[in-house]
Order: structure tokens, then sequence, then C-alpha cells
């Protein structure tokens, strides 16, 4: 065992771990408060929906499909000046984070929105028919009536945003992936390369399986 | 009192503007049982939905009670839609509820009754539709027929006035289909609500309803008593509405004789009129096509005779004396 595991610092691989949770945590928090808001008007301004609003649809849409058509790399790239604007540095955990956002925010939000899609008008048109307003309507029908989908979304959202932090490493914001690829592929050194992607093989399998079981655990059909 | 005045409903759609109902007035009185038939596409859903405005008039006037509800403004729109209970064809359960909450949801809108007596309220509720031991269950473990009933105690909560049926039954089997009309029979009587349904389903109207619109084709072809409307359909599409629902179909051949249509209401349905005449007089008569039935409350007969022998001009005379409608068949 010795033999094969010769270039691991186990104090690294602890701090790669910590910083690779920070990363995925705190954007996946972020990304969720802002993606939420934005998948329920991408539905509510769809057409036919409550608050339809073709041209205010059209303006989310583009700029929800332009977000997600540029490759997290370049994204990272293109956004060092404002994120050191909004947190003050574009490297580490903290540089990493506004980024990790603004890419996965979008693609959280078209989750949302085909969730929301996903639940019965008819309970929506009862909803109405009892005299709700649209705000009782999105946070008492539709959001609970779309729950377990938003939670597949969110399970969706983790596991990706997991290997985005990988890619992050390009700017240096530590991690896993960054592990991964300085060490293990850089320098050739397998050993570290086989313990990082085991280490992030175990994460997505938790997400995946925590994911799955608050989906069950929602699902009232 | 609901009443439409010359209200039209046209759709844009890729093929140009369609009309869904063009200039149909009704009138539907206070407590009464009010039906309307229809095929599909005929403009019954959009009807309905008029009435609290789930969809807008084109053109026309919408009044309840006198109001006129295309004229309020969103928040009298809400308060106004809290005294009109509605029941669907597909339910429209919250399924992530429970049938409590489902029932408690439009008091918690309102939220004028909190807490205990919410819970009392909800309980007295499940327990006028015969729900009371499914409070905790979701609507995905009950059967078809108890979703509806979860449906009309929560269009009973807030104590509306007027209750909508939009092909409250139509997903519903015959058996189960009846118990809710039953109930809905119920909540009219004692409760005194004025009650508008929807349906294309003849079974019904002749069970529950006072009095029926016929709408083809997004216009009113005929309306009345569901009596009258039943027993003599004047409208090429009441009529052929009426045979479709396999009321008097008859034997077939053509027997000699006089052929006539009996039809008789109320009381006489329960006297041996026939039997009587026919020992008077003298005729003879074979029954091709019949049924003796109830519409809503009303027994009614209705008969195909052939008059084969004997007096018949004498033995119609002596029908119609006793209150037998006759027609020629």
């Amino acid at each position: 065992m010795d033999g094969f595991f010769v270039n691991i610092d186990w104090a690294d691989i602890a701090k790669a771990t910590w910083d690779t949770l920070v990363m995925m945590g705190v954007s996946l928090a972020l990304t969720v408060l802002f993606g939420l808001p934005l998948g329920v008007l991408l539905f509510l301004t769809g057409k036919g929906r409550l608050l339809a609003q073709p041209v205010a649809n059209a303006v989310l849409s583009a700029v929800v499909n332009l977000l997600r058509s540029v490759p997290f790399v370049i994204l990272l790239i293109v956004m060092i000046p404002f994120t050191v604007l909004l947190v003050g540095t574009s490297l580490g955990v903290a540089g990493a984070i506004p980024p990790l956002v603004v890419g996965s925010a979008p693609f959280f939000a078209r989750l949302v929105e085909s969730a929301l899609r996903e639940v019965d008008r008819g309970v929506v048109e009862a909803t109405q028919a009892m005299g709700a307003t649209t705000s009782q309507t999105v946070f008492r029908t539709l959001l609970p009536e779309a729950m377990p989908g938003i939670l597949a979304a969110v399970t969706v959202t983790a596991v990706a945003l997991v290997s985005y932090t990988a890619m992050a490493g390009v700017v240096g914001a530590g991690g896993l992936g960054d592990l991964a690829i300085r060490f293990g592929y850089q320098r050739f050194q397998t050993d570290v390369m086989v313990v990082t992607v085991a280490l992030l093989l175990v994460l997505v399998q938790i997400l995946q399986i925590a994911g799955d079981r608050l989906v069950v655990h929602f699902s009232r059909r | 009192m609901i009443e439409l005045q010359d209200v039209s409903k046209s759709f844009r759609s890729a093929a140009g503007p369609v009309t869904a109902l063009g200039g149909v007035s009704l009138t539907v009185e206070r407590s009464e049982v009010f039906g309307v038939i229809g095929r599909s596409g005929a403009g019954k859903s959009t009807l309905i939905r008029l009435i609290n405005l789930l969809e807008r008039p084109t053109s026309g006037r919408v009044l309840v009670e006198g109001t006129d509800v295309t004229a309020l403004d969103p928040a009298e729109l809400r308060a106004f839609r809290r005294r009109v209970g509605m029941i669907f064809q597909h339910f429209g359960l919250l399924s992530s509820q429970t049938v409590a909450a489902n029932v408690a949801f439009p008091l918690k809108l309102e939220g004028r009754v909190k807490g205990a007596a919410l819970k009392a309220r909800v309980g007295e509720l499940l327990d006028r539709v015969g729900l009371a031991d499914q409070a905790r269950k979701y609507p995905a473990q009950l059967s078809g027929g108890q979703k509806q009933r979860v449906g009309i105690a929560r269009a009973l909560a807030t104590g509306p006035d007027i209750l909508l049926c939009d092909e409250a039954t139509s997903a519903l089997d015959p058996e189960t289909t009846r118990s809710i009309l039953d109930l809905v029979g119920d909540l009219n009587r004692e409760l005194g609500l004025t009650v508008v349904l929807i349906t294309h389903g003849m079974d019904v109207v002749r069970q529950v309803c006072d009095r029926v619109a016929v709408l083809d084709h997004g216009r009113l072809v005929e309306s009345g008593p569901a009596v009258d409307v039943l027993l003599h359909p004047q409208a090429a599409e009441t009529k052929q509405l009426v045979a479709e629902a396999d009321l008097f179909e008859d034997v077939g051949g053509r027997p000699p004789g006089r052929i006539v249509r009996l039809s008789y209401v109320g009381d006489t349905a329960h006297q041996p009129l026939l039997a009587q005449v026919a020992r008077d007089t003298g005729v003879d008569f074979s029954i091709l096509a019949g049924r003796v039935s109830r519409i809503k409350d009303t027994p009614y007969g209705q008969l195909t005779v052939a008059l084969t022998e004997g007096p018949a001009d004498a033995a119609i005379a002596r029908l119609q004396a006793a209150g037998v409608r006759v027609e020629a068949a």
C-alpha cells in the first residue's frame, strides 16, 4: 500500500475535499437562490401562463440561452473582472463561486421551468377558481406540486457543480479536481488521480442517493 | 341568480379566430340545478368558465346577483370567486397535500378561519361528504369517487351560494356517478345551493337537473324544464342527443294500426290509465317501446303504442282528457 500511495499528502487531500465541498455547497445554495425565481419567472411569463408576457419571456429566455451556451472554461475567464469586483479576487474558492453560480443558475432555472410545466393545469385552474392571488398560486400550488421535480433538479445541478468545480482549477480555485489535474495528470502521479477521482465519485454517489431519497419522500402521486 | 347576456367568446388560433360561444343568453334561477348539455366542442366548458371568469367573454355581460362580474377589479374578483365553488372532471386536487389540507386550502387562501376553527370546519366538511376517516390520506390513495367528494368538500369550504360542476362525473363509473349526483342534489336541497353543471350525458340531466340548456356549436339551441326538453325535444340536436341516450328505442318493425307516442308526467304515472281506457273503449294495443321512470323528482312515462283494434280516436280522446300527451309516431 505504501508503495502505491507514495505521492499522497493526506492533508492536501483533506484540504482539497473541503474546498470542493465549500465551492459546491455555497454555489449550490446561491444557484437555487437565483435560479429558482428565474425559473419561476420563465414559467409564469410563458405562453398561456399566469403572467404571460411574450417580450419579457423572450428576453429572459435569450439571456438564459446565452449563458448556457458559453463553455464553462470560457465563462471562468470572461468573468474574471466581474468576479474581482464582486468578491475582491478571482482566485481560490471565493473566486470560483461567482462563475460557478453564473454558469449553473440558468441551467437550474430551465430545470425548474420544466418541473413547473409538469404541474397539472387543472390544479392551477382550481386554485384560480378558489380566488387565489398569483403569489398564492406560486407558493401554495405550483412550488409544492413541483417539489419532487425541483428536488431532482437540485440533485442534477449539485452533481454538475461537482464537475464544474474541477474546471475551476483553471483559475486556481483548488479542490479535488484541481488536485487531480495538477498532480494526477500533469505530474503523472497516478495515485493522486485515483484517490481524487474516487473521492469525487463518492461525493457524486452521496449527492445522487440523498437527492433520490428526497424526491421519493416528497412524491405523493 | 346568474344571467348570461348575449355572451360570445372567441379564441385566437393559428388558423384564425375560433368562436367557442356565439351570442348565448340564459338565466339560472336561485337554488335550482341547471344543466348545460352538448357534445365535446360545443362550448360547454367555456360557458361554465365564464361564470367565475376563468374565461373572459369577448363580448356580452355575465351578471351574478345583479353584479356584472366582468367589471370587477382583481381583488373583488377574488372575493367573488370565494362565493362560487367549482368541481372538475379531473378533480384538480393538490397531489402534494393530504385530503384534510386540500379541503382546508381555500380557507387558508382566504385567511379568515384559522387554528382550531379551521380544523373543526374541515372535519365538518369531510363528514358531510362521507370521508371523515380519510383525512390523512393523499389524493393518489383515493378512488375517483372519493377524490370528487374531496373536491366537493373543498368547493363548499368557503360557504358558496353557487356550485359549478365541470363534467364532474365524466371520469367516474355509472354507480359512482349516481352517488356523486345524489350528493350534489342533497346539497342543492339542504343548502339551497344554486348548481350549474355541464355534461355530455343525458343520464346526468335526467337525474339532477331542474332545467336544461342544449348547446350546439357554440349556440344555445333549446332550453327549458328538463321534463319538457327530454320528453319533447324540439331542436334537431336535442332530438339526437335524446335518441342517442337510448331512452326510447322501440322494438323495431311496424305492426298494423295507429302508432302513437304517449307521454305523461306527475301523478298520472301512477295510475292504471292504459288498462282502464282499453277496458272502457274496447281498444287493443301493443306496447312497442317505453320507459316509466323519473326526471329528477318528476315521475313520467313515455310509451310508443300501436292501437291495433277498436276505436282508436275514442281511446286517444280519453287519454288526452286524463292529461296524457298524444303524438303521432
